[in-house]
């Protein structure tokens, strides 16, 4: 790669990674509050109607910023990777059409949800939630068809061969798609009972009974995710053999991501550990819970990164990979202009640290309660 | 894909995308005009201490931000629409557009940071700091629509291609100092005269190689002049719509509610409002309609209707600050057209082009081509003028309601005993009434026929004289019921945020309560 690869190349992977991290939030915290709202309406326990609003405003607050970093991401790669964008809004029409009609339902689903929230019969509230929710699902449904077809190039492979037409449609048969999309929904679904459970074992926002409900719903998505995990690295062996070999730095590998997997495992290890301590602990009542709990978001976070990279920049320095090989980010990389390099750093610099002044905002705004003062 | 099929495609998506931009205009409007009067309000605020001013300043601030976050989804959607729906857009954004758009992800970006801080800090520091905060705000936003004013503005004036245009269109002016590579400008315009969908051509490597580099520099869609003047004129008339809307909610609560303190506000931001209503027209205005006579022959002469060359001393005047000027008429182009008839694209364009032309292709006649659009842009000038003097009536209407506002809340001499004595003879009630809508409905209408007038006038073309729009949509075959559901939402989007505007406008105090609750999860 020269430097201009890789500076396309570590853009589009930052803007990915940290785009991820906000969504996945959004999308599991989003199946979180809805089920805690229709648990509530069934036992008719208003707490666990309370804990659902109180998870609500952590998806609203991340949704806005996983939608600004779609956005970021749509103009790097029209920027700088023209080329795959013009196929992936022609070959993938189909599933990125999925992936919108899936952000224009949630989007003002989630309005109606909290705008609508004791106005209208339980019932139908719910059912907008599991709507709203089962959209956020339906985001990634279609855009990790892209995800696929760079990992294990099928409808990607026509198109490139003339076959347009029939590539629109071979792309929903990528056999690499089904055990991806399973892992992508598990971890979305991990990472919101991760982020429940610390949220509610913070000092500010303290509350045994809602940690435990984001404990349990950690405990069955990460064995969840063991499985699913587990099939999408056997599909890797089989679909996408250059990858697999640099996550187990096997020989013929392009790139060493193995000690990058040891982390992530360790880190899977560690997660595993606080759960079942805590579960332990709460499962018996009235024990303190370990103080690890308020950590698992964080520790969640790491996870899903490290992940995301192993899916992504593991590929290095392919952009696409086919087989033993793969297609450079050069075949793909914009070719109409040269990339006024210092403008890009400086845009990209900023934006890095206007989302962390944003994270910054947001963290007082959730945990140290500026919104209770708002004045009136 | 064939031809048919684009136009197809073209018929169905472009009203659904200009749905999606009108929307998300209504609300960049608000997002531009309710600082000034945030700030107006927190000078009142800090020069009486009246609180009553400081919930005010909360009430703006909460139609500020559900305006905002309604621009930012329909923002999202329609940028997403415009790769997915108009893929051959790619090609703008990653050269002229380049440098633009990535600017307009940090001016996004800023906003957000911005407005989340001055939410939470309102109130609990220094009034100053809170203007400090408002004020770096604002000038994100207008960047956000100026740097987005420069790639609309570069599509309707081409400017870095020099004479190249003029070889197809022997009648268009030179397009500035060349910055793009000739070979690259032209051979990209025979390839889509030959494949006919610009998507095909950017994701071919084959072909974006033989397109090669096209741009040398990457700043040309920010220097433009007429991109200067338009982001003025575009900005200025979005402050004017969002400061009208805001004027139209306080004056509507002062002919309920009758209160001082709501003609006080009303008194702080309208002078302001008033300059900005002089300015446009006589400045902006007037600058924009040169550019338009200097840079697009065809859409000045269809809005002026100018069929035959003529001269026109007024016209003449106002666009080219002379009164004996000729102003170029559709005869005139067509004329100059027939200099290349029987000119075929092939022999012309041979020199420059690295691509071995279809023998179609190569047949083409410019003459023909060039008659064709001529004549394309020809009959647009049937709507193209009423459609423009509306707007003309629009700007004119809203100065008149605010002019009059000025003087019945001013004491400005003789003008004011006049209008005050008009308004006694109607009621204060009717008469700040009519002079509010006249604002109102003045400034939108003006608004958005002018971006209508602009974006027609650009017709046949999506980039002038360049690029048409059959070549940028997509080749995919779209399903309406996909377009209906688009439709669909947009328009609750629409009806969703607007009530919650209206709501957090009428009840005071309302925008609070909601961060109250929010927070103690009532």
């Amino acid at each position: 790669m020269n430097s201009f690869e890789l500076f396309g190349f570590s853009v589009l992977g930052l803007s990915i990674l940290t785009h991820l991290v906000f969504v996945n939030i959004t999308i599991g915290t989003g199946w979180i509050s809805v089920v805690t709202r229709l648990l509530g309406w069934l036992r008719k326990d208003e707490d666990l109607e309370l804990m659902s609003k109180r998870i609500f405003k952590i998806l609203v607050v991340t949704e806005l910023f996983s939608g600004v970093w779609g956005t970021i991401i749509t103009v790097i790669l029209a920027a700088l990777f023209p080329g795959l964008l013009a196929i992936a809004t022609d070959v993938m029409f189909y599933p990125i059409l999925i992936a919108l009609v899936s952000i224009i339902i949630r989007i003002p689903l989630i309005a109606v949800y909290w705008y609508s929230w004791n106005k209208i019969n339980p019932k139908t509230h719910i059912l907008i939630g599991f709507i709203m929710a089962t959209a956020g699902l339906g985001v990634p449904m279609g855009f990790r068809y892209i995800f696929a077809e760079i990992t294990s190039p099928y409808a990607l492979l026509l198109a490139l061969q003339g076959a347009v037409e029939e590539a629109r449609l071979a792309i929903f048969f990528n056999p690499l798609y089904p055990s991806l999309i399973l892992h992508t929904w598990a971890g979305a679904l991990l990472i919101g009972g991760l982020i429940t459970s610390s949220y509610f074992a913070s000092r500010n926002n303290f509350n045994t009974r809602y940690a435990r409900i984001g404990i349990f719903s950690s405990v069955i998505f990460l064995f969840i995710q063991l499985i699913v995990g587990g099939w999408y690295i056997l599909s890797l062996m089989h679909y996408s053999p250059l990858l697999f070999r640099n996550l187990m730095m096997m020989p013929g590998s392009s790139f060493n991501a193995a000690p990058l997997l040891t982390v992530k495992i360790i880190l899977i290890g560690i997660i595993a550990h606080i759960l079942y301590r805590s579960w332990r602990v709460l499962k018996n009542g009235n024990g303190i819970m370990p103080r690890g709990v308020a950590y698992l978001g964080l520790i969640g976070t790491m996870m899903l990164i490290i992940s995301e990279f192993l899916n992504d920049g593991a590929r290095y320095p392919y952009f696409v990979l086919l087989g033993d090989s793969g297609l450079p980010p050069s075949f793909f990389m914009n070719v109409y202009m040269d990339l006024p390099l210092l403008v890009m750093y400086v845009i990209l610099a900023s934006l890095i640290i206007m989302t962390a002044a944003f994270i910054v905002i947001f963290y007082y705004a959730l945990n140290r309660k500026f919104l209770e003062d708002a004045p009136t | 894909m064939d031809d048919m099929s684009l136009v197809d495609n073209l018929i169905k998506i472009y009203p659904v995308t200009m749905l999606g931009i009108y929307l998300h205009a209504v609300f960049l409007s608000i997002t531009l005009g309710a600082p000034f009067v945030i700030i107006c309000l927190i000078l009142l605020w800090i020069r009486s201490g009246n609180g009553l001013y400081l919930r005010a300043i909360k009430t703006i601030t909460g139609v500020l931000v559900i305006n905002f976050a309604a621009g930012a989804v329909t923002g999202t959607l329609v940028e997403f629409g415009l790769v997915q729906a108009w893929p051959g857009m790619i090609f703008i954004i990653s050269t002229v557009g380049l440098v633009p758009f990535t600017l307009e992800l940090v001016a996004f970006v800023g906003e957000i940071v911005l407005l989340v801080l001055f939410i939470i800090t309102i109130g609990k520091i220094r009034p100053i700091w809170s203007i400090s905060i408002m004020s770096v705000y604002f000038i994100f936003a207008a960047f956000s629509g100026a740097v987005i004013t420069s790639v609309n503005s570069w599509m309707n004036v081409p400017w870095g291609t020099g004479e190249y245009m003029r070889l197809f269109y022997p009648f268009l002016p030179s397009f500035g100092p060349v910055v793009v590579s000739e070979e690259s400008l032209l051979t990209f315009r025979a390839y889509l005269l030959s494949v006919g969908s610009a998507s095909q051509i950017i994701q071919d490597q084959t072909a974006s190689q033989l397109v090669g580099k096209f741009l040398h520099d990457p700043f040309v869609a920010l220097a433009s002049p007429y991109n200067l003047v338009s982001v003025l004129h575009n900005v200025t008339a979005a402050i004017i719509i969002g400061m009208s809307i805001i004027l139209a909610g306080y004056t509507y609560s002062y002919i309920r509610n009758k209160r001082n303190e709501t003609m006080t506000i009303i008194r702080s931001f309208l002078p302001i409002l008033v300059v900005l209503l002089v300015v446009q027209p006589v400045v902006f205005g007037d600058l924009m309609g040169k550019m338009v006579a200097a840079y697009q022959p065809t859409k000045f002469a269809a809005i002026e209707r100018i069929y035959q060359t003529r001269q026109d001393p007024l016209l003449g005047f106002l666009a080219y600050n002379d009164p004996n000027a000729k102003l170029l008429g559709f005869d005139e182009m067509l004329e100059r057209c027939n200099e290349l008839r029987g000119v075929k694209l092939g022999e012309r364009l041979s020199y420059a082009l690295k691509i071995p032309v279809e023998d179609s292709v190569y047949q083409l006649d410019l003459g023909e081509i060039c008659r064709r659009d001529v004549l394309d842009a020809q009959s647009k000038a049937s709507i193209l003028n009423p459609t423009y003097y509306v707007k003309i009536g629009g700007g004119v209407a809203a100065l008149i309601g605010a002019l009059g506002l000025m003087f019945t809340l001013y004491n400005l001499g003789p003008l004011s005993s006049i209008v005050r004595r008009l308004i006694k003879l109607l009621g204060e009630r009717v008469s700040m009434s009519i002079l509010v809508v006249l604002v109102l409905v003045g400034a939108i209408l003006s608004a958005t026929i002018g971006w209508f007038v602009r974006e027609v006038g650009r017709k046949p073309w999506t980039i002038y004289g360049y690029i048409y729009p059959d070549e940028v949509i997509t080749p995919v075959p779209v399903d309406t019921s996909i377009l209906a559901l688009f439709t669909a939402v947009f328009l609750l989007i629409g009806a969703v945020s607007l009530t919650a505007m209206y709501i957090v406008s009428t009840r005071e105090g309302k925008f609070s309560e909601i961060l109250r609750r929010t927070n103690k999860n009532e």
